[in-house]
């Protein structure tokens, strides 16, 4: 394993979270953050708007490290508006002035600062444009170079007609390209890229955990859910915490202290806390938290986990809140099932027969679920009526209700009562991995 | 860096001002999540761990405890003082208790809620002892 300075290359963004707004350092200053964090002297080669090096090198400095200004960001602020922080479902980033945006870097400057510091190992985030150029300038190094981001598959094809492949490639499941370039298919990436693209894949799979895919096999991380204050970069951190782990200890081991790490990232609201939280966690004996189980629910298992969603989805009801939920779950690759959009809604000329028929065919669709999903606006008796066929089938049983819940009934016999969307998809998560049966690496 | 929330760089909200990052900051302060109290945290797995195989029943409310560490799992578990036996697990929430435990905190209390049932619902209220 290399030792020595780990370089990263990438830009760098100005990260605003709506609402708030909260503006922080973001893009290759989140892995930043992790390798200080776990000590690994670092190096960032970074790309950035003339506006921003100041900044950016006064911070990677305060972090312990060393910048330098490498490839300039024209037409563009390179500010990232994050309108959803916690990443329920999709977090909407805007970034600002898109389409006018170029990236300016000389790839062979880059390289020849990696070799002339020293740098044993480089994790990249290259955007898809200049991700072939840039890769093509590093490889040659011979150092260990990895890759997090948008890295065509095309472009890893023509690497490797030179010789070259990545030593890991990473990617989530929340990113384009998983769709764009291997159909959202975990077992198509790990055949496509694995041994002759990259030595290995990561796989992060937000909060059903990660998989690791080499020649010898995969191995399975579970993610470790908290209450999440922000998912912002939290995966930029994983991959750099996983890269400096696996120098001192192994790979599972070196995943799961990432996991850790990462799921410290999005608890901690400032780098101070961030710091603190790492600190505690490396006190762990790393083969203690490979034992310790978390949350595991692979991508492509979630399309066939079911989910009742009820809700008053009527016409003359603001359905939107039903609707995020849906959309939250579908974005995560749950299945949603919505009974009134499947079956039909109640007319009010409708015989007593047909209604009657109607509510058999919602309470059909229930059991074919293996979750129920409540959204309440207001207390709807015909969801909380379904919140009680959910239980009495011994369905674990979650609901979304902005206004208190203070009947018994409904408070206390649901798996999970809150108001909060993203505690109600960790419950999600936690419910399918209970269902499972897993929750530990393997 | 700046810590107003209007345009600067700064923090999310309900954090301490964004400053150097050291690792090495604070180390006293490195332990806040460990000295939390923990009230009516409600334990998993109850039915199989050794207090229930043991006794057949649940412990009375009321009843001393401590965390330890289980032993397969590593988890962050609730046992009585007396004979460590363990009642219970602490939901996923309560990892962290891993790293405070391994930097030396330790945390007693009491069993505040027993209810027999499929499945058995304990809670138990812990704090830092003291050193």
């Amino acid at each position: 394993m290399p030792e020595g300075m780990l370089g990263l290359v990438g830009q760098a963004f100005v990260d605003v979270a709506l609402p708030g707004p909260t503006v922080r350092l973001g893009g290759v200053v989140h892995a930043a953050r992790g390798l200080a964090a776990v000590g690994v002297p670092f190096y960032c080669a970074y790309f950035a708007p003339a506006y921003l090096a100041d900044l950016v090198d006064d911070y990677v400095a305060k972090l312990g490290g060393t910048a330098t200004w490498s490839g300039d960001v024209v037409g563009s602020p390179n500010v990232l508006l994050v309108m959803k922080p916690q990443e329920a479902g999709d977090q909407e980033y805007v970034p600002l002035l898109r389409s006018s945006k170029q990236v300016r870097v000389d790839s062979d400057t880059v390289a020849r600062q990696v070799r002339e510091r020293g740098i044993s190992e480089v994790l990249a985030f290259p955007d898809s444009e200049y991700a072939e150029p840039l890769l093509d300038a590093l490889l040659p190094l011979g150092v260990p170079v990895s890759a997090d981001g948008d890295v065509p598959s095309a472009t890893l094809r023509n690497l490797a007609r030179k010789g070259h492949r990545l030593s890991c490639f990473m990617l989530s499941t929340s990113q384009a390209h998983f769709s764009r370039d291997y159909g959202s298919s975990s077992s198509r990436l790990a055949d496509e890229v694995v041994p002759h693209l990259a030595d290995s894949v990561l796989l992060k799979e937000n909060r059903g955990g990660s998989r690791f895919f080499t020649k010898e096999g995969v191995k399975t991380i579970p993610a470790q859910t908290r209450s999440v204050r922000h998912s912002v970069g939290v995966g930029d951190c994983f991959s750099a915490t996983f890269l400096a782990m696996r120098r001192r200890f192994s790979e599972e081991a070196a995943l799961n202290c990432a996991s850790w790490l990462a799921a410290d990232y999005a608890t901690t609201a400032t780098t101070d806390e961030f710091m603190r939280a790492a600190h505690l966690t490396l006190r762990v004996p790393p083969a203690d938290l490979v034992r310790l189980p978390g949350v595991t629910v692979p991508w492509e298992e979630r399309a066939s986990v079911s989910i009742y969603v009820a809700g008053p989805d009527f016409p003359d009801v603001d359905t939107s809140l039903i609707e995020e939920v849906a959309d939250a779950l579908s974005y995560h690759n749950f299945r949603a099932r919505l009974p009134i959009r499947e079956n039909g809604r109640v007319e009010p000329e409708m015989s007593a027969a047909r209604r009657r028929a109607l509510a058999r065919k919602d309470l059909e669709l229930l059991g074919q679920c293996q979750l129920l999903v409540a959204v309440l606006p207001f207390e709807d008796p015909g969801t909380v009526l379904e919140i009680g066929a959910a239980i009495e089938r011994g369905l674990p049983t979650l609901v979304l209700s902005p206004h208190p819940v203070t009947n018994l009934m409904l408070d206390g016999l649901p798996d999970v009562v809150t108001s909060d969307l993203d505690v109600l998809i960790t419950g999600v998560f936690r419910a399918v991995s209970r269902r499972r049966g897993g929750g530990h690496g393997s | 860096m700046g810590t107003s929330s209007h345009g600067d760089l700064g923090d999310y909200p309900g954090g301490r001002p964004e400053s150097t990052g050291s690792a090495s900051s604070g180390q006293r302060d490195a332990e806040n999540v460990c000295a939390r109290r923990i009230e009516d945290g409600e334990l998993e797995e109850v039915e199989r761990c050794a207090f229930f195989e043991g006794h057949g029943a649940l412990p009375p409310v009321g009843t001393d405890v401590v965390v330890v560490r289980e032993q397969n799992s590593g988890r962050p578990a609730a046992a009585t003082i007396s004979a460590r036996e363990i009642i219970g697990l602490l939901p996923a929430d309560y990892n962290y208790l891993v790293a405070c435990l391994e930097s030396g905190y330790s945390y007693s209390g009491v069993v505040t809620l027993a209810t027999p049932g499929n499945p058995a619902i304990i809670t138990v209220s812990v704090a830092p002892v003291d050193a």
